[in-house]
């Protein structure tokens, strides 16, 4: 292994090092993460989702043929599996019991009910460009690579998720 | 002069830095004199504050363990990583086996008997040159002996026992010649 850029840490892996895979997944794993719980809105299912995407990852390199990169591959398999988990399964939000919560804490639980409400309602490739964009700061042209769009398309359904949004919370402006 | 249609068409853009140099300054003045553009600006900052706002919860490093344990017990051979490798190893090895045979079979060369004894000698017992010559492609060397012997006018088995080894041969390439058989 040369060194822990992408392209050898990947090269090292399809070569049998699981090592590698180890330093993959160190690099990765909190922003995988991050993509899962940001469109799921919830901690078990981002861990069940994040489980799915290593495992697809560790069982697949072999058929990444390093015409992109590393991790524009990997967001794309975390984007299509958050998508498909979403699809089969019915994302419950519980709504926490008034009684357990502090005057100064209800404001910021309700409020991310409300957020929790409002990106619900967005249409999923919205609901992803703006995850993307907002909360892990890619270019529009890095979520169109990772989301196999344009930079034009992803810019353009950002900015309905935000306009969506700015409606959705306005109680909370 | 940019309309407010404009400028709140750009608002995302400008909180989020994508404005050039010189819509940005346009932008900037039009705020300044458009209260309404102003309020509605002030909304998109604090929708941004929001979201930003909005914490994560963050596994800890137990999760991160046991999920590395969970996809290693998962380990499947390196032939069943690559897709192609593995759905066509299968068929490709048995294929591979009935290959070989069949290029072998086809291609080794024809099994021949080779005749270390002289035909002279073979021909002091009747049967055992007639089986021998037999095993010969030429099926028809028995008769065109037989022919040859019943033309002479002496007892052949008689005469080859007198000459010698040189004698035997030279007659019996003689005779073959003369009588057209081809040895």
């Amino acid at each position: 292994m040369k060194g822990d850029k992408d392209e050898d840490l990947v090269s090292a892996f399809k070569k049998g090092d699981e090592q590698a895979f180890e330093r993959l997944f160190e690099k990765y794993r909190m922003p995988i993460y991050s993509i899962c719980y940001r469109f799921l809105r919830n901690e078990a299912d981002a861990q069940e989702v994040v489980l799915d995407v290593f495992t697809k990852i560790f069982h697949n390199i072999g058929k990444f043929r390093e015409k992109s990169k590393f991790f524009t591959w990997a967001y794309r398999i975390s984007v299509n599996t958050c998508i498909s988990y979403r699809r089969a399964h019915k994302v419950v939000h519980l709504e926490p019991d008034p009684k357990n919560i502090s005057p100064s804490m209800g404001d910021r639980v309700r409020m991310k009910v409300a957020i929790d409400d409002a990106l619900a309602s967005l249409p999923e490739r919205q609901r992803m460009c703006f995850v993307l964009r907002f909360y892990q700061g890619y270019t529009f042209q890095e979520i169109g690579d990772i989301m196999a769009i344009t930079s034009g398309a992803a810019k353009a359904n950002h900015h309905h998720a935000i306009k969506k949004l700015r409606n959705s919370l306005k109680g909370w402006l | 002069m940019k309309t407010c249609k404009w400028i709140r068409d750009a608002m995302i853009d400008r909180i989020e830095g994508e404005l050039s140099s010189t819509d940005s300054e346009v932008f900037d003045i039009h705020l300044e004199t458009c209260s309404a553009c102003q309020q509605e600006f002030a909304r998109y900052e604090k929708i941004y504050t929001r979201l930003q706002a909005d914490d994560m919860p963050v596994p800890g490093a137990s999760f991160w363990d046991a999920l590395l344990l969970r996809i290693r017990q998962q380990h499947v051979p390196f032939y069943a990583k690559s897709s192609w490798i593995g759905r066509l190893l299968p068929v490709a090895v048995p294929v591979l086996a009935v290959g070989v045979v069949l290029f072998i079979f086809l291609t080794r060369p024809p099994s021949t008997i080779q005749m270390i004894v002289p035909v002279s000698e073979l021909l002091e017992d009747e049967d055992i040159a007639a089986i021998t010559l037999n095993a010969m492609v030429h099926d028809d060397l028995v008769e065109d002996f037989t022919i040859i012997e019943e033309s002479l006018p002496f007892d052949i088995d008689e005469a080859l026992n007198e000459m010698t080894s040189g004698e035997r041969e030279l007659f019996l390439k003689l005779m073959t010649e003369s009588n057209g058989v081809g040895i």
